[in-house]
């Protein structure tokens, strides 16, 4: 047995070296790899997750804005649409009173010119009618060569003026 | 052709003597720690290349020990040593690897064989010398009975070796402790037996034909390397399980 031991080389001091070496790097690699390298990784695990949750959070946001913003985006096409319509709607309305409006003035114009031509015929009418009986009233007097009076004349006049009134 | 089964001495310190697998082991122990300090130096979000690769080798062997444990808070117990077997027996066994590297050394005078002329290499793969996975065997049995005493109580976890309620429990509480020895056997040895017979056989096909032969051999190796870290890292991550289970 002592003679094997010999033969394989185990000696005390190299054994118990080697034992010392290899705890020696258990603990260093402990301390300055495992014990940091796990604590970090497990850190950047926890902030992947997070991360992830937050982007889906985000997603999921834009989404329901993207919803919203085609909710609002139809909407307003309809009011424009409904805005449109009523435009279009008011001013037709606005056309035909104005186009009203207008005949009407027109009617009232060309009325109030007829009942003015006819006014002023009148007036013409009259008026000649009266010269017409100044003059008979004169040329009867000269015809009968004789002065009248004022009041003769007056009567004359009146007299023709009847008898031309009744004859038109 | 000269093997070795012990580690060959290349000099002594103070009456302590230094062998050439010491040397590769404190080389495989400071190139771990400078890793994992430049790489847990400034820890980003967005990780940089170092720290990704480190960190992604980290995640894989967490996610790994979880499947095989089943618990997450007992995972990240058991993780730091499991961790530490699987990435230390994996980098020395590589570094045992690294082409010529057992070329450098120098020549002494071996009195044991009539003054015969002995080459020492500087470097030597660490654990095909008894000593390293002894000492790895040793941690991983301790740290199994720790882990087993403090899930479950000193008083429970000690019954399962000494019992005397009755003769059956006994009997299986002798079986029990002759298995843990048989533990520290088992683990030293398969791993010694493993990286020591790869070496020898790079050695001995690489004096047979030095060129392009030897390549199939070195990929075997460096499967075999990996397959023994694992190994030795899913044994104990087996036996933590074993001793922090009540049900025994």
């Amino acid at each position: 047995m002592e003679e094997l031991i010999h033969q394989l080389g185990v000696e005390w001091k190299l054994l118990i070296a080697q034992i010392i070496n290899f705890v020696i790097l258990l603990f260093v690699l402990k301390k300055f790899l495992y014990a940091p390298l796990v604590k970090f990784m497990n850190m950047r695990k926890e902030k992947i997750v997070s991360g992830l949750e937050k982007a889906e959070q985000a997603e999921q946001a834009f989404e329901k804005l993207q919803e919203q913003k085609e909710q609002e985006l139809a909407k307003i096409h309809k009011q424009a649409q409904s805005i449109i319509a009523k435009a279009k709607e008011t001013g037709d309305q606005k056309q035909q009173e104005i186009i009203a409006a207008t005949e009407k003035r027109a009617q009232k114009i060309i009325d109030d010119a007829k009942s003015q031509i006819q006014a002023e015929k009148e007036v013409m009418i009259k008026q000649v009618r009266s010269d017409i009986a100044d003059l008979i009233a004169g040329a009867t007097s000269k015809i009968l060569e004789q002065e009248m009076t004022e009041q003769k004349q007056k009567d004359l006049t009146q007299k023709t003026l009847k008898v031309l009134k009744d004859t038109t | 052709m000269h093997i070795s089964l012990a580690a060959e001495h290349v000099f002594t310190l103070f009456g302590f003597p230094i062998t050439n697998t010491l040397l590769m082991s404190w080389i495989a122990i400071a190139i771990l720690i400078i890793i994992s300090i430049i790489a847990t130096r400034k820890l980003q979000l967005i990780p940089s290349p170092l720290q990704n690769v480190v960190e992604s080798i980290v995640e894989t062997m967490l996610n790994f020990i979880e499947k095989v444990v089943g618990e997450k808070k007992q995972a990240e117990q058991f993780f730091p040593l499991i961790a530490t077997i699987f990435i230390f027996i994996l980098l020395s066994n590589w570094l045992g690897l690294v082409p010529g590297i057992g070329t450098i050394g120098f020549f002494e005078i071996d009195k044991a064989q009539n003054g015969h002329e002995m080459f020492i290499p500087f470097f030597r793969s660490t654990n095909s010398d008894i000593n390293m996975t002894l000492a790895l065997a040793i941690v991983a049995v301790i740290a199994t009975q720790i882990f087993g005493i403090t899930a479950i109580g000193t008083f429970k976890y000690i019954s399962r070796y000494i019992n005397f309620k009755n003769p059956i429990l006994t009997f299986t509480g002798i079986l029990e402790l002759i298995a843990e020895i048989a533990k520290l056997i088992s683990f030293s040895f398969r791993l010694f037996g493993n990286i020591f017979a790869g070496e020898v056989l790079l050695v001995v096909i690489a004096f047979l034909i030095p060129f392009i032969a030897p390549l199939p051999f070195m990929v075997l190796e460096l499967f075999v390397g990996f397959v023994q870290a694992l190994i030795f890292a899913m044994l104990t991550l087996v036996f933590l399980k074993i001793a922090t289970s009540e049900t025994h």
